[in-house]
């Protein structure tokens, strides 16, 4: 068996404990000046290995270990992880000093692993187990930057309260549901058992209560509060990986979990679960657009954008079809890619770190044009206009809701579009039409290493929405791998 | 004679599920930050108690049991770490008084 080919059939044990095992390495040894490059190194490999997986799965090859949703998960989450992981050897010694900042890089690893883990993972418990770990050192990450800002203490600590309670009412529905069905944790064989006539027997509360509790570990309404703090406290280099790729882990095992509901016997049942997700996504869609116009931080605006994209993509799952889940995944894909774009604009435009108001915004099309585009760019894909990735998405969404005679959500969509544009108004006008505040200053330096993120996010942006091909293509492979049959 | 072992077998579900909704709606509504951890806490060993009952019957899942009390007790830690930190920071862990504090920090940020 040559290198490629072990490599490939232990894809999943690489994307976990690559990450993993090196983040507590580096956590409990600080390795110094070479943590930066290990970090990154780690993170881009990470990345590699995830789009090939893609590629080859499209290309009609299998793998036992990993399915396809968790396959294209992944590769977004890693393509979020790599931008992280390279704007860290910009930012990471601007924001830390030297000891602190391999404690810092090694937790970031940490949180990539736990998370890309969460989303490839299958087996309920260990899918929860990682998810609080991956929020755990989410939280012990907002916390290092206590020293700079003593906010980021009272959003660790809220951190720390989602992984302990949600993780507790998470474990509690992963109890209930092995107790009712009897089967192993493994999703597939939970949905087999649950299919069959009285299968619904205790096992819809198990559900419910694991879905409430993915739903906090997502940040969807009225659960997000916590992950926008958490996204504008912690250091700049790291808020990609609070802000979107925990999330994200969160909202998959979502997906697999409402998958499954959809597999009770009981067509009322399953029924119930549909409109109940689809009340989530109407609540997070709006509440996260009404709360975008509100911030008052361009990290925290971005948080609020996706939760209001998360909405959106629950919205089509909930419609059910193979139709809505590919809108759903294409959704929160471009959201994670416009969140990404906001984000590490937004820490170019500080020389010094800290966090980012919406004022370190002003005048940049005049002091850094690129970053200035790309975030117009972001700004743009929020509000799904057209030749942006997130119109397809969000018009994809809007036939599945239509579809199903959910008039009301396909209203809530258009809603949460129309308070994007203002949105995107504010940032607009910020970027071209103020003056610079002196105190900002430029940083030339910190902006050039972060093009590589920026460029990355904007290009997805553009690409994918001018031609949709290949991510269209890999959200029909990840929606073959549904866990329960279609809704009606 | 009551038989202690039967009545723990057959109470120990209505216990734990007192135990795990009295401390989320702690961990919710507390004003005091201190209040607040011992609830999500009381929650969490309420869950891993919980699993590990109703897992009993398959000796795959110790490990897994394991591991949810062992990322339970370094959330624990965590959170006590973080709330000492915040105590030196602000001067009192007071949900209102912190979030006061905070709006002040914004404000001044913002350069109001």
């Amino acid at each position: 068996m040559n290198t490629l080919e072990f490599l490939w059939r232990h894809a999943d044990a690489w994307l976990l404990f690559g990450p993993l095992v090196v983040g507590v390495v580096l956590t409990a040894a600080p390795a110094g000046r070479i943590a930066n490059a290990i970090a990154a190194t780690i993170a881009c490999g990470v990345a590699a290995l995830s789009v090939a997986l893609v590629a080859r799965l499209l290309g009609g090859a299998t793998l036992a270990s990993v399915d396809p949703l968790g396959a294209g998960a992944v590769a977004v989450g890693a393509v979020v992880a790599a931008a992280a992981g390279t704007a860290a050897l910009a930012l990471a010694p601007r924001d830390f000093p030297r000891r602190t900042r391999a404690i810092a890089l090694g937790l970031g690893l940490v949180l990539i692993g736990a998370a890309l883990g969460a989303m490839l993972e299958r087996d309920l418990l260990r899918m929860v187990l990682l998810l609080q770990t991956a929020t755990l050192a989410g939280a012990a990450l907002t916390g290092l930057t206590l020293e700079q800002d003593r906010r980021a203490a009272t959003a660790a600590f809220g951190a720390v309260i989602v992984a302990l309670g949600a993780g507790a009412v998470a474990l509690s529905g992963v109890a209930l549901l092995h107790a009712a069905s009897g089967a192993s944790l493994d999703i597939t064989q939970i949905a087999a058992r649950i299919a069959a006539p009285g299968g619904a027997s205790g096992a819809w509360l198990g559900a419910a209560l694991l879905i409430s509790a993915l739903a906090a570990f997502a940040g969807l309404a009225p659960l997000h509060a916590g992950v926008a703090s958490s996204a504008s406290r912690v250091a700049p280099a790291f808020a990609p990986l609070v802000a979107i790729l925990l999330r994200m882990a969160g909202f998959i095992a979502l997906v697999r979990v409402f998958g499954a509901t959809q597999a009770f016997a009981a067509a009322e049942l399953a029924q119930a679960f549909a409109y109940g997700v689809a009340a989530l996504g109407a609540v997070s869609l709006l509440a996260g657009g009404l709360q975008a116009i509100g911030a008052t931080d361009a990290r925290r605006l971005a948080s609020h954008a996706l939760t209001a994209q998360f909405g959106c993509a629950l919205i089509g799952l909930a419609a059910g079809g193979d139709d809505g889940l590919i809108a759903s995944l294409f959704v929160a894909a471009a959201g994670a890619m416009t969140a990404l774009a906001l984000i590490v604009g937004a820490a170019a435009a500080r020389a010094d770190g800290g966090a980012s108001p919406m004022t370190t915004l002003d005048g940049l099309g005049q002091s850094h044009p690129f970053v200035a585009a790309a975030i117009t760019i972001s700004a743009l894909g929020m509000t799904g206009a057209p030749l942006t990735a997130s119109f397809l998405g969000k018009w994809l969404s809007i036939e599945a809701a239509l579809a199903r005679g959910w008039f009301w959500a396909a209203a809530a969509i258009v809603a949460s579009s129309f308070a994007a544009v203002f949105v995107a108004g504010q940032i607009v006008e910020r970027l071209y039409f103020r003056n610079r505040a002196l105190a900002f200053k430029v940083a030339p330096r910190t902006a050039y290493a972060l093009a590589p993120a920026l460029a990355v996010a904007v290009l997805a942006t553009v690409l994918f929405g001018w031609n949709a091909t290949a991510p269209l293509d890999a959200a029909r492979m990840a929606a073959s791998a549904r866990t329960g049959p279609a809704a009606p | 004679m009551i038989d202690i072992a039967d009545l723990a077998a057959r109470a120990y579900a209505p216990l734990l599920t007192i135990a795990l909704v009295t401390g989320l709606a702690q961990a919710a509504l507390s004003r005091d930050l201190v209040k607040r951890l011992l609830g999500a806490a009381i929650a969490a060993i309420a869950a891993s108690a919980g699993l590990a009952a109703l897992t009993r019957s398959d000796a795959t899942l110790v490990g897994g049991a394991t591991a949810a009390s062992l990322v339970m007790l370094g959330g624990v830690a965590l959170g006590l770490a973080l709330l000492v930190r915040v105590r030196e920071g602000f001067g009192g862990v007071d949900a209102g008084g912190l979030r006061l504090a905070e709006d002040a920090d914004d404000r001044a940020e913002r350069g109001e």
